[in-house]
């Protein structure tokens, strides 16, 4: 069914409107950051799942609750450790006793809920890991052959901290593939570490109201797929995922001498999303050539997959991505 | 979100309107880039038509020419082409407009998606809403803020390298440069009207050969065909290379004619006649080298065989006796070449010979040995000729003896006396015919002489051409020396003109050929012929100049007849030369 004017106009509107709202509730608590909270409002807009990574006492966890307290939707947070189990995660079957007669039920795990934060994901083993694929994609769990729908909407949010290496387990790609962003959370500014102090030092704390529901959530993601996008911007999207193929004739130097294999369909599909989230927020109603630039950095660069030369010198995937685009322009 | 001000009450009408304003826009746009696109193209065409240009002015000024004016007008137009079509294939598309308006204003693909989407017929939802946040913001833009002006780097440096190249045009040739290109001129010229002379002279000896046998010595179509061959041309030393072989090809064709050991032979035949008072007039025709008259002389004092056997004896004694001394001459002359094949002589005619060889460039046979060693032919004809009037002498001195002792001759004596007679007269007429030949051979290498001094003179006025110039060289006419050895070194004045002509071993004329020494005592003019021949070269070539005042002309005159006469005056002088 496609809109009429006016009420793609009310979409649009409503959109931007419930976006700044959420946003200001959720800077009622938290400093700054204020383009990462963007970045993690956009994702869960267009349902996907976010993947932040930044040392610890960054506000990384307080941040994601905050948006689920804003969002008025059910939270649970998983603390991923090595002896954590799938079942931890997922449920299982336990035995209970019904009307005189012992029958197995499905006892559901924290998966079950709207918001996720995985924390410290990679201190999980990749088995535990790879429970969260299933529910990451299908949004679903099966166990013992049953399979279980997850409540809608549904977002993982996953922390992992990138200096502290001992005893963690990195992501496989196919677990990364399936985030949305993965963004990287910085040092506040001075002024923001002070302003932080003055928020969290004294007895009073801000009070976080919702603000959104899960059904926003639907009609908003809804109102996004309507954006139009111009086939010569599409291009120059499919353009930049190709081009972070080393074996892709567009691809750039750097690209080729430093990247093993380049970004997935899915990371496509990730930043046509976020451009047009991006579109509407930017008050246009089609997506442009600075939107795709825009995104492309946080949607691909845990899409890249380095090479041993790549590695061994210590190149980023930003850099690498940067390359491309301006390759391409 | 900023809603676009007419889209809450969005119509048909209005999205029209909205679509027009956009392509209005988009037009204007275009336009504005292909006037930019147009000016930059003429600077860029100006920048390169100049460069080329100027390369191509720079390639003549640099060697001393002035530029020819042609290429200005073939750069120009192929500029104007070039500039045409790159300002065709730059036209900016709507498409093209879209982006660069994107760009320009900033409207982050605004107006490109809104183009494709209108050409989709897509008016729902957001792209109606598109559409109007579009024609919203181009009623805000100038398509006239585009800047429209070249770059102005590239501006002035066209301006300055046309400018530059246009100024090359009014340049004015080197003074080496005019005088070459006038040198040019005057040699092509100069070889026509050459060219047309010698053929004129070719007809002329033709129409002059009413002889068969002379003709058949001559070959004028073969002489027609030689000249015919000639170009004319504005190079200078190809010029000099045609004259110079028809010129080696007319000596080879006059060699054939000489007949300069049978003249010797009758020179000296006629030194022998003179000595005797009834012989002196055939000796007289025979220094005049009138060989025909001479032959008809002797025949007609072949006597009358009516007559008596006296009468007979006392008419032939005259054809007898100037036959013996021409014998005697042949002889001598056998006697002399004979002796110049003993070793001491051989080793030096070889030497000469060998010498003559190297100086006259190979160019093939020594002079005067056309026919046979000593005057082969003409001397065994004499010999004979003698031989058999001894015989009919003494075959009539028996006859007019028998006829006094026995009151007649018998018939076995006359029958002698008739065959002797018959002998006699065959050698007389052999002899006779051979003289007409000479003659005739005379006259057609006298007429091949000519033509060839023809051609050397056409050499010596191409000379003259080359320094006809303002600036001639070396120095003034009349304040020259004929002394080759100078004390102080004098100073020439150098007209550019550095060219030479280089022979080729073996091919081309020389101007030495070699004579043969007479017999006996007395003093070789080789040298003084060969100076002869370089001193009658130049002046020939010098009197025949336009150009030279009529006094310096006969100054030049007065200057080779003084050196004549020191020549006649002086023989110590070609002593010393030699």
């Amino acid at each position: 069914m496609t809109l009429t004017a006016e009420a793609a106009h009310q979409s649009a509107e409503d959109f931007v409107t419930t976006f700044h709202r959420i946003r200001e509730e959720v800077s009622k608590f938290i400093v700054g950051q204020q383009s990462l909270m963007e970045d993690v409002l956009l994702a869960i807009l267009c349902g996907g799942h976010v993947l932040l990574e930044g040392v610890p006492g960054l506000g990384k966890t307080a941040l994601v609750h905050t948006i689920s307290d804003a969002l008025h939707l059910d939270f649970r947070r998983i603390q991923f450790t090595p002896d954590l189990l799938p079942a931890d995660i997922v449920g299982t079957q336990v035995l209970m006793d019904r009307d005189g007669s012992k029958v197995l039920e499905f006892q559901q795990g924290p998966v079950f809920c709207n918001i996720l934060l995985a924390d410290e994901i990679n201190r999980a083993t990749p088995k535990t890991q790879s429970a969260l694929l299933e529910t990451m994609q299908e949004r679903s769990v099966t166990v013992a052959g049953e399979t279980h729908p997850l409540d809608s909407p549904f977002f993982v949010l996953a922390t992992q901290n990138p200096i502290e290496q001992d005893g963690t387990f990195p992501l496989p790609e196919a677990q990364l593939d399936r985030f949305f962003f993965k963004l990287l959370v910085d040092m506040p500014t001075h002024d923001e570490f002070s302003e932080i102090l003055n928020r969290t030092g004294g007895n009073q704390q801000p009070t976080i109201e919702p603000v959104a529901s899960g059904d926003d959530m639907h009609r908003l993601g809804h109102t996004l797929r309507e954006v139009p996008i111009d086939e010569t911007v599409q291009d120059y999207l499919v353009r930049i995922v190709r081009a972070t193929h080393p074996e892709n004739e567009h691809a750039p130097e750097p690209v080729k001498k430093f990247v093993r294999h380049g970004a997935s369909p899915r990371g496509a599909q990730a930043m046509l999303a976020a451009c047009r989230g991006r579109a509407l927020l930017d008050g246009r109603y089609h997506v442009a050539r600075e939107d795709v630039a825009a995104v492309a950095v946080p949607a691909l660069r845990h899409r890249l997959i380095l090479s041993f030369e790549g590695e061994a010198e210590g190149i980023r995937s930003d850099g690498v991505i940067q390359s491309v685009i301006e390759h391409l322009d | 979100m900023s809603k676009p001000s007419s889209a809450r009450k969005m119509s048909h009408q209005t999205s029209t309107d909205g679509t027009e304003l956009i392509g209005d826009f988009l037009q204007s746009i275009r336009q504005r880039l292909g006037l930019r696109a147009l000016l930059q193209v003429t600077v860029w065409t100006t920048l390169v038509a100049g460069s080329v240009m100027l390369l191509i002015a720079m390639s003549y000024v640099l060697r001393g020419h002035s530029v020819d004016r042609q290429w200005y007008l073939w750069v120009a137009v192929l500029g104007v082409v070039a500039g045409v079509i790159a300002a065709f294939t730059r036209r900016a598309s709507v498409d093209g407009a879209a982006t660069f308006a994107d760009h320009f204003f900033g409207l982050k693909d605004l107006l490109i998606t809104c183009l494709h989407a209108g050409r989709s017929g897509r008016s729902d939802g957001f792209y109606a809403l598109q559409a109007e946040q579009a024609a919203d913001r181009v009623q805000q833009l100038d398509p006239q803020a585009i800047d429209c002006r070249p770059p102005r780097r590239q501006l002035w440096l066209a301006i300055a390298i046309a400018s530059l190249s246009l100024l090359l045009a009014f340049k004015q040739p080197s003074e080496a440069v005019q005088t070459q290109l006038d040198l040019e001129t005057t040699m092509l010229v100069e070889t026509e009207r050459m060219n047309q002379e010698l053929e004129d002279l070719v007809d002329e000896l033709e129409k002059s050969s009413d002889d068969e046998e002379e003709r058949e010595l001559l070959d004028p179509d073969r002489l027609r065909e030689m000249v015919e061959e000639l170009r004319k041309t504005k190079d200078y030393k190809e010029a000099l290379r045609q004259y110079a072989k028809l010129e080696q090809q007319l000596e080879k064709a006059r060699h054939k004619l000489e007949q300069r050991r049978d003249e010797q032979l009758l020179a000296r035949a006629a030194k022998e006649l003179e000595k005797a008072e009834e012989t002196k007039s055939l000796a007289e025709r025979l220094q005049q080298k009138k060989f025909q008259e001479a032959g008809e002389q002797l025949s007609k004092w072949k006597p009358t065989e009516s007559k008596p056997w006296n009468q007979q004896r006392r008419e032939l004694a005259r054809l007898k006796a100037a036959a013996q001394r021409m014998a005697a001459a042949a002889r001598n002359s056998r006697q002399g070449t004979s002796s110049s094949h003993n070793p001491n002589s051989a080793s030096k005619q070889s030497a000469s010979v060998s010498a003559a060889g190297k100086s006259s460039g190979g160019s093939g046979q020594a002079s005067g040995t056309a026919s046979s060693d000593g005057g082969g032919d003409l001397a065994e004809a004499i010999e004979q000729l003698a031989e058999s009037l001894k015989e009919w002498d003494e075959a009539l001195e028996e006859c007019a003896s028998q006829e006094k002792r026995e009151g007649q001759c018998d018939a076995k004596s006359a029958g002698q006396c008739k065959a002797c007679a018959s002998s006699a007269n065959s050698n007389l007429s052999k002899l006779s015919k051979y003289l007409r030949k000479m003659t005739i051979k005379r006259r057609a290498n006298q007429k091949l002489s000519k033509l060839c001094k023809a051609c050397s003179q056409c050499q010596g006025g191409l000379g003259q051409c080359a320094g006809n110039g303002p600036n001639p060289g070396g120095k003034k006419a009349g304040w020259g020396s004929n002394e080759s050895r100078r004390d102080v070194r004098e100073e020439l004045y150098d007209n550019g003109q550095t060219a030479s002509l280089t022979g080729i071993k073996g091919q081309g004329p020389s101007q030495t050929t070699v004579e043969s020494a007479d017999e006996g005592t007395g003093v070789s003019t080789r040298r003084t012929v060969e100076r002869e021949r370089q001193f009658r070269r130049q002046f020939e070539s010098f009197v025949s100049r336009e150009d030279v005042p009529a006094e310096v002309k006969s100054g030049v005159k007065r200057y080779f007849q003084f050196i004549h006469q020191i020549d006649e005056t002086q023989p110590t002088l070609t002593d010393s030369a030699e």
